[in-house]
């Protein structure tokens, strides 16, 4: 895996300035994604997830600060890039999908016109040509007469579809790194699974990694390699799949998966995490899920905790760790 | 967990129109009964009616076809003006099933007439006879059909007329049914004003509230002479009931040729309607009837008004329908807003304050004010974060066993319907694919969509291996022209021939365990019987 | 598509019939004998009658209107009272300047009102932004009247560099450039402020929206990313703005032909009023709803070519 990382971030910090006072969304969050990879970050609403994979893209709103102190792709600093540099890596070194397919396409221009855009712009391709590669993909993510679709309209297309549409249009640049913030969200649960699937075709296919941003730990399970788990900015857990699944160490990674109605598990019971996910207003001393961890003690309230190893790529931010046999 | 009735959808349709002849088909002919105090779950991808359904009950759409009966409130404490109206078409239904089974028996003897005229012809026939032939051929089918349909329509009319009395629809003395009902309908006038003015004087408040505000002696002597008169008024209408009633089965007019068959007379008293039907209701009945049947939206945010204070909100169902004070609509809205978790202060919060959680407590406390009976959960829990979610399943679920709360809980997330629902719906397309108690549902589905579905929720387990065939292909088709036949078939994996020309009946493969597809019917339902699903 | 086409023309006809219901109905009702007034002072009763059957104003109501439609569709609108000339001429003359001004007119404010919109978009919160929408409420309140008369007095008076008024030529000759600019800036100044502002807010909702997060993540660059995704969606609100303000253009030409001594359609309406030539006011007034309908039905069919959702419906 080292030496392969298609995506490197260290100590990533975002904040938002709100009404001339600073809003700290992360507070430091340090991953890497491998080729060949599935990085999934779980969290809440709130927790960052989505301004953490914002702040790598470089598309947050003009009152957003990101400090990092090293974010590489594919071996190419992107802190030191200008906003012209930036604009060259985006689209054609890493791509992005978004939650809802409904308004992520532009509804006046056609599929065909916003497909081949990137490809004419990134790799100079003629309009021809453009538009071969762009029926290729299409066929690649499993699109039903290609042909037709390209001259139609976004609202002409299924939710599942324009999903396709968006990844073809991302995976037609060969990025070597795919961003998906909640691309299943939107979608029917029998649609979700064909994305899914699709998905996981490709990551073998691609020579690119990914990093997939979800809500549902049942999207987790069924498409990551490894897992950040994170909490109200902060990476509390951070382990392979079956590491996160089956021996979760921190007690919100743990809440949450006992929290999840398990349609396969008999007997589950309703056992919610107590209280809410705090808002970035809220400033919370010591660990950042004090106030609603059962095992909080004193030094919880004082002390933020840092990650501690618990074996090879499992790793825990929690001072009351249980010791593994 | 009773199993009286609470709301009985009977064939329920609604379509939107789309202009051009063309309509959406949101919801087919769902017929379904759902009891009280039940967690009744509703399951099926978007565009597959649930949410319509949901609000067609509420009577927020209203229904294209069909009828929704709610059992409630009996007929008398509602009182709605279509039961005096169809009272007074009593007469006119009788008339019109007479007249219409006549005109069969004319179209009859036509038909007996043209085939007696087919027998003149020989075998033989030259061009032009057979041409005579065809023709009189034709005309004798034409007929026969046509007698047919007045048959149907006469016993149409007939079960028009039972909704409101019954087998007495073929009484001969129908006129002096329609009287004593009239009486008694008038009689319920009287009791219904008298407990309007119990309601005002605070007296048949809900059950939750405490005591002492129930008690107001300066108005002891007036409670209790409207509770007299009421009493007074609701003897004298039963009694007239029980006399109208004591009349069934007697006396009958011939009308049709079943009339003198106890089973068609068995048939026609269940069609007798003991609950009200929520679609003939005016507009103002209708909102009297609301405060039994409450609405939870999916967006907590966008269901609240943002400039008015969490406590307004709460409080405005009792100004709309209640009397109460200030002072008293306070009280109760501090003492709901601890009832679903949250505490006093929040009473002067606005909704930007309060996190997606709180939100939906809020919405919550409102609708269950007015101490519902029915609750439509649209999608509630969708938008709310799991950690949060599992916190609100756990308050509907003391809500219920608190105030015996009946909910319609509309969703997409299986795993919360499996958790939470006694039983469970799964619809497709406008129509009921399966409808069973949820441990079966779930551990045996029967239904080839209901497979999928499961087979497709991502569960929160690391898969031992990988599969690469979805368990579904394809798309929802569209509502405008939904497929002949059964509505799945065209993705069905288990599809037979009699799918694309049939639509599937609904059969009881198990107790309890309804299922609308061809593999279960008659003749296959021995096999299914040796042949189990597979276990998901 | 040409089924919706259809659809709007017969809408617009419906509308328009309606329009001429309401103006031959109201001047029906208003005070005043024409047939008098054309007799002149000194008819007699005799005379009066004379004028009032041969113009057929002794019919009841809807013999009149009927008469009146069947002549409209034959172009043909009537005399005028006072010059004895059909009026049809008389409009044909003058409209030509009316049109001269209100073409001027939007044409100023589609390219300096949507550049600002855009720009005020683009530079939200600076102080651009926030001197141009100031800016803008104080244009929108101006009375056009007044800033033409003020702009006469500095441009014309005082510096001397432009016509006080008169227009003989259209606005693409030097002659006729120099004859319509104030004109048209007095009566498009409101227009302007009102394009900026919508094409503002539309401008930034666009900007906000999910597929320009898409255009952006592709790497697109700026200027493509404005003009290719975003300006389309921006015009759909403004073309509507489009249609409405040529309405309130006409109405703003009427007194803009009066302050720069224009002999428009707007002059010969005034005029008509004070002297009751009820035919010409009836006329005038169809024509210039005539007008406003045929440049709603254009932006109609715009909408077609800009978004494809419509013809699709």
């Amino acid at each position: 895996m080292p030496g392969d990382l298609v995506l490197e971030v260290r100590d990533l910090k975002t904040s938002f300035q709100l009404h001339k006072q600073d809003y700290r969304v992360l507070h430091g969050v340090s991953f890497e994604v491998a080729r060949h990879e599935t990085l999934c970050v779980v969290g809440e609403s709130g927790c960052g997830k989505s301004v953490m994979t914002l702040s790598i893209m470089g598309l947050l709103p003009e009152n957003a600060t990101v400090q990092a102190q090293s974010i590489r792709l594919d071996g190419q600093e992107l802190t030191a890039l200008s906003p012209r540099q930036m604009n060259k890596v985006r689209g054609r070194k890493m791509g992005m999908i978004f939650q809802e397919p409904m308004t992520c396409l532009n509804p006046l221009l056609t599929i065909g016109r916003q497909m081949t855009e990137g490809l004419k712009l990134h790799l100079g391709l003629g309009k021809e040509e453009a538009r071969r590669v762009a029926l290729e993909t299409l066929k690649q993510v499993g699109v039903s007469n290609p042909e037709e679709r390209l001259r139609q309209y976004p609202f002409q297309l299924s939710g599942g579809l324009r999903q396709r549409v968006m990844i073809a249009m991302v995976l037609s640049l060969n990025p070597r790194l795919l961003i998906a913030d909640e691309p299943t969200t939107a979608l029917d649960v029998t649609i979700q699974k064909q994305v899914l699937l699709l998905l996981r075709q490709l990551k073998h296919q691609l020579d690119a990694g990914v990093l997939f941003i979800t809500h549902d730990l049942g999207v987790v399970a069924e498409i990551a390699d490894r897992v950040i788990v994170l909490y109200a900015g902060v990476k509390v857990e951070e382990g392979g799949v079956r590491q996160i699944f089956e021996q979760p160490a921190h007690p919100y990674t743990i809440g949450l998966l006992a929290a999840v109605p398990n349609i396969k598990s008999e007997g589950y019971t309703l056992s919610p995490i107590p209280g809410t996910p705090p808002n970035i207003a809220q400033a919370i001393e010591g660990c950042r899920f004090h106030p609603r961890c059962g095992r909080a003690t004193d030094i919880c309230r004082e002390q933020a905790p840092a990650l501690r190893a618990l074996a090879p790529g499992h790793s825990a931010a929690c001072h009351h760790l249980e010791v593994r046999p | 967990m009773s199993l009286a009735p609470l709301m009985t959808l009977n064939k329920l349709k609604k379509r939107f129109p789309l202009g051009g002849g063309r309509s959406i088909k949101a919801v087919e002919d769902i017929s379904l009964t759902v009891f009280q105090g039940e967690k009744l779950g509703v399951v099926g991808e978007s565009g597959c009616g649930k949410s319509t359904l949901g609000r067609v009950i509420l009577q927020l759409y209203r229904q294209t076809s069909g009828a929704c009966v709610y059992y409630g409130k009996s007929l008398q404490e509602a009182r709605p003006r279509y039961f005096a109206r169809e009272v007074r078409k009593l007469p006119r239904y009788q008339r019109r099933a007479d007249k219409a089974y006549q005109r069969s028996l004319q179209v009859e003897d036509q038909a007996r007439a043209a085939r007696a005229h087919m027998e003149e012809f020989s075998a033989q026939a030259s061009h032009r006879e057979t041409r005579a032939y065809n023709r009189w051929s034709r005309r004798a089918d034409r007929q026969a059909f046509r007698a047919l349909e007045l048959r149907k329509q006469a016993s149409r009319q007939l079960r028009e007329g039972s909704r409101t009395v019954g087998s007495l629809i073929l009484s001969k003395d129908l006129d002096q049914v329609q009287q004593l009902y009239t009486q008694a309908l008038h009689q319920l006038t009287q009791a219904h004003q008298a407990r309007r003015q119990l309601l005002r004087l605070g007296r048949l408040a809900p059950a939750y509230l405490p005591d002492s505000e129930k008690d107001m002696p300066e108005h002891r002597a007036a409670a209790e002479l409207a509770q007299r008169r009421m009493n007074q008024a609701m003897d004298s209408a039963r009694a007239a009931l029980a006399q109208a009633e004591g009349m069934k089965h007697q006396n009958l007019l011939m009308l049709t040729e079943r009339c003198g068959d106890p089973a068609y007379w068995q048939k026609l008293d269940n069609n007798q309607e003991s609950g009200i039907n929520l679609g003939k209701l005016s507009g103002r009945e209708l909102r009297d009837v609301r405060r039994d049947l409450q609405m939870i939206f999916q967006d907590p945010a966008a269901s609240l008004d943002p400039r008015q204070t969490v406590g307004r909100a709460i409080e405005e169902p009792f100004r709309i329908h209640t009397k109460l004070d200030k002072a008293a609509r306070k009280a109760r809205a501090v003492e709901l807003l601890e009832i679903v978790g949250m505490k006093e202060e929040h009473h002067g919060y606005y909704p930007h304050q309060l996190s997606g959680g709180q939100k939906q407590r809020v919405g919550i406390a409102r609708a269950i004010a007015l101490h519902p009976r029915f609750v439509v959960l649209d999608e509630s829990l969708s938008a709310l974060d799991v950690s949060v979610q599992a916190q609100v399943l756990l308050l509907l679920n003391d809500l219920q066993a608190q105030f015996g709360l009946t909910y319609f809980f509309i969703t997409h997330n299986l795993g919360v319907v499996k958790h939470f629902c006694d039983r469970v719906m799964v619809m497709y397309l406008g129509h009921i694919c399966e409808l069973a108690p949820a441990k079966p549902l779930f551990d045996r589905p029967l239904h080839p969509y209901t497979r999928s579905l499961l087979a497709s929720v991502p569960v929160p387990q690391v898969p031992e291996f990988e599969t690469d065939e979805a368990p579904l292909m394809g798309e929802v088709p569209s509502a405008v022209s939904p497929p002949g036949g059964c509505v799945f078939h065209p993705r069905c994996p288990d599809m037979i021939p009699i799918c694309q020309a049939q639509r599937p009946p609904m059969v009881e493969a198990a107790p309890g365990h309804s299922v609308c597809c061809h593999l279960y019917t008659k003749d296959s339902l021995e096999e299914v019987a040796h042949e189990p699903g597979p276990a998901l | 598509m040409a089924k919706y086409i259809l659809k709007r023309l017969g809408m617009m006809l419906v509308l328009l019939v309606g329009i001429t219901f309401i103006v031959f109905g109201s001047l029906f009702l208003a005070a005043g004998d024409p047939a008098q007034m054309i007799a002149g002072a000194s008819a007699t009763e005799a005379d009066v009658l004379a004028v009032r059957a041969a113009l057929g104003l002794d019919q009841p109501f809807w013999t009149q209107y009927w008469i009146y439609l069947k002549n409209l569709f034959s172009l043909n609108l009537g005399m005028s009272y006072i010059t004895r000339q059909p009026i049809l001429q008389e409009i044909a003359v003058r409209l030509p300047y009316t049109m001269n001004l209100a073409v001027a007119a939007i044409l100023l404010s589609t390219l300096v009102g949507i550049p600002l919109g855009i720009l005020t978009a683009i530079k939200r919160d600076t102080i651009v932004d926030n001197l141009l929408t100031t800016t803008s409420l104080v244009a929108i309140s101006i009375p056009n009247f007044w800033l033409g008369t003020m702009l006469m007095l500095v441009f014309s008076v005082i510096l001397g560099w432009l016509p006080s008024g008169g227009m003989t030529e259209f606005f693409y000759t030097p002659l006729g450039f120099s004859q319509a600019i104030l004109p048209a800036i007095a009566l498009s100044t409101a227009t302007i402020a009102s394009f900026m502002r919508i094409g503002r807010s539309a401008m930034l909702e666009v900007l906000q929206s999910d597929y320009i997060r898409t255009a952006r993540a592709k790497g697109l660059r700026r200027g493509s990313i404005l003009f290719v995704h975003a300006l389309r969606n921006a015009l759909i609100p403004l073309l509507t703005q489009f249609g409405t303000s040529f309405g309130a253009l006409l109405g703003g030409a009427i007194v803009t032909e009066q302050v720069f001594v224009i002999n428009g359609v707007g002059t010969y309406l005034v005029n008509a009023i004070n002297t009751r030539n009820y035919p010409v006011v009836q006329s005038t007034v169809l024509v210039i709803a005539a007008l406003f309908v045929l440049v709603n039905l254009v932006v109609d069919l715009v909408y077609l070519l800009v978004d494809p959702r419509i013809s699709y419906q």
